[in-house]
């Protein structure tokens, strides 16, 4: 089968082409948007909120909402960032009502649950020592602060610049960089025990790395 | 060809602040710093490749279409800007109650035919489950395998009126599946994945009627007394007798027709707004929704039906043209990064028996790609 390659697009210029015409008034836009997006924006929802019903409810008014002040938006905004940042701030108002009508005591910060699914079948083939590591990595990262864990997940699994992971998350740069700095001093803690003896088994069979102590 | 000067975000991730400098204890606000340490590298890698293979809930396509429906719903006009409406339209509203009255008295070519109106409540079922039903007056319905050739039989009626009362059926095939349906008189149609189709019980004396939503192979049996009427949302296809492809899915731009020999007209209907056309062998013509333009061109009409022979021909088609329609055909998602499904074209023929992976991986040079499937997702990334 012969391949041609007739351009290479730069990542996000289709979203915002959308956006754009969106927000110009284009009467199919909406829609393209809503094709794009309506997935990511479930499965960044999910992160936040155990409800599927609620996070589509949300993902549903926060399209509506757009549709409405469509003429008030800006055409030149970061769309990913802006889409999850309004959503996430739904979903954190949605579990404050909740919290305020169940009596339990307002959502603090790091009260804002933050849940990764660690994928177990992998079917890359994988030596015995890379799957462990890896499954460790995945305990201990559960074991993180929620905003840590958000700001690890947004700036390595959807691949955000710093920029817009603070904007997602709504603080400032430096706070998101020491969350993750935090966050990876804390793994490389954890996992430095593993690594040891992971090391010396490895040292037993190849020319061996030089440790840093 | 041409390249614009691009940045991987991976290469951005190395210049800004990376997992393994921050493990080697470099102060995070401050700049870039040397080569990391080796010990580390093991480590970082295992973050890295740990956080690009988290696991996610996905909307399947029913839960996507549905949310849609309710959102469309919601973002109707405002009464204000209904009532503008209305008046505007009051003339027309008035040319129409004509035509309705008319209704009673014969057929008029203006309104929508009840096959229509039928059709459209009908033609919403979730699509990505479950097996081929065909749905009988009567709302008795039927399962079928993916073998079965649907065939329909000359039923004699429950009442004894003529052609316009006619109760309608509706065969729905989800994605995933295809199935080929032969009529009374000899015409075949073969529907492909996610589609349906809605017919009467049996065909009128002076014509023979469907309303396809999706995409269908028709070989019509020529009869001069009853001309063969396609519906689809925007376009009405007519046609005496001839072979020739129908695509018209509500989550893509467009409408199109292809045809492969003798003749059809071509008629807007609803959104559809263009001149009655009349179309030549080895043509198709395309609505595009957005564009709101009809497009006529002389094609190699292969590439267009041979997934009735369970091929996917491409003639320079879009990665992301092909991905929706391997989506529909396998009903399997693929998903991956923005820059991983966009940007190149593909020349040739997929064979669509081989299973999904299995295509992919000739796509997508395994030394550079990772294809993952599980159950009835794929994931592709860069390795």
């Amino acid at each position: 089968m012969r391949r041609r390659i007739s351009s290479v697009y730069m990542a996000g210029l289709i979203e915002n082409s959308y956006w754009r015409d969106f927000v110009a008034g284009e009467a199919h836009a909406f829609r393209m948007l809503y094709n794009y997006y309506a997935d990511r924006l479930f499965t960044f929802g999910c992160r936040y909120c155990g409800d599927v019903d609620l996070v589509k409810d949300l993902i549903h008014d926060l399209f509506v909402d757009l549709h409405r002040y469509r003429l008030r938006l800006n055409p030149e905004v970061h769309v990913t960032a802006y889409l999850y940042r309004s959503l996430r701030r739904k979903i954190t108002a949605a579990g404050k009502k909740q919290q305020q009508y169940t009596g339990l005591h307002p959502l603090l910060n790091d009260e804002q649950p933050f849940l990764i699914e660690w994928d177990t079948e992998q079917t890359t083939i994988r030596n015995e020592e890379e799957a462990e590591l890896m499954s460790r990595v995945a305990d201990e990262v559960n074991k993180l602060p929620n905003r840590q864990q958000e700001a690890l997940y947004l700036r390595f699994t959807c691949e955000l610049d710093y920029d817009e992971v603070a904007d997602i998350m709504e603080v400032s740069v430096a706070s998101c960089r020491t969350a993750v700095y935090r966050a990876i001093k804390t793994l490389r803690e954890k996992l430095e025990e593993t690594r040891i003896s992971t090391q010396l088994f490895t040292i037993l069979l190849l020319p061996s790395p030089i440790l840093r102590r | 060809m041409i390249f614009f000067l691009y940045i991987p975000k991976h290469v951005i991730n190395l210049m800004d602040k990376n997992v393994e400098d921050i493990l080697g204890g470099e102060d995070p606000k401050r700049g870039l710093s040397g080569k990391p340490a080796g010990p580390t590298k093991k480590l970082a890698t295992a973050i890295l490749e740990s956080f690009g293979q988290v696991k996610s809930v996905s909307l399947s396509r029913s839960e996507k279409e549905a949310l849609w429906k309710r959102i469309e719903a919601s973002t109707q006009p405002s009464k204000s800007e209904r009532l503008v409406r209305w008046i505007g339209g009051s003339v027309a509203a008035c040319a129409l109650a004509v035509l309705a009255i008319s209704l009673w008295v014969g057929k008029s070519d203006d309104d929508q035919p009840a096959i229509a109106i039928a059709a459209q409540n009908i033609h919403n079922l979730p699509l990505d489950t479950g097996d081929i039903k065909l749905n009988t007056p009567g709302n008795r319905t039927l399962t079928l395998t993916d073998d079965d050739v649907v065939h329909i039989s000359a039923l004699a009626r429950t009442n004894g009126d003529s052609g316009k009362d006619s109760a309608f059926s509706t065969l729905t095939v989800p994605y995933g599946k295809r199935t080929e349906v032969v009529f009374p008189d000899g015409s075949k149609v073969w529907l492909n994945a996610g589609s349906q189709l809605t017919f009467p019980e049996v065909f009128d004396e002076d014509q023979r009627t469907v309303y396809l939503t999706g995409e269908g192979y028709f070989d019509i049996k020529h009869d001069a007394r009853r001309p063969f009427y396609v519906y689809t949302a925007d376009m009405l296809v007519t046609v005496l007798g001839t072979a020739f492809n129908v695509s018209s899915y509500r989550d893509d731009p467009f409408t199109a027709a292809v045809l492969l020999n003798g003749k059809i007209a071509l008629k807007g209907l609803g959104d559809g707004n263009f001149e009655d056309r009349i179309l030549e062998p080895g043509s198709r013509a395309v609505w595009q929704r957005e564009d709101r333009t009809l497009q006529v061109k002389q094609e190699d009409t292969d590439e267009y039906v041979s997934w009735t022979r369970k091929q996917l021909v491409l003639k320079s088609t879009t990665l992301a043209e092909l991905r929706v329609r391997l989506e529909r055909i396998y009903n399997t998602q693929i998903t991956g990064e923005n820059d991983v499904l966009t940007g190149e074209t593909f020349s040739g023929v997929l064979d669509l028996t081989q299973p999904l992976a299995n295509l992919l991986n000739t796509l997508y040079d395994p030394l550079k790609y990772n294809i993952q499937q599980e159950e009835r997702r794929i994931i592709i990334r860069r390795r």
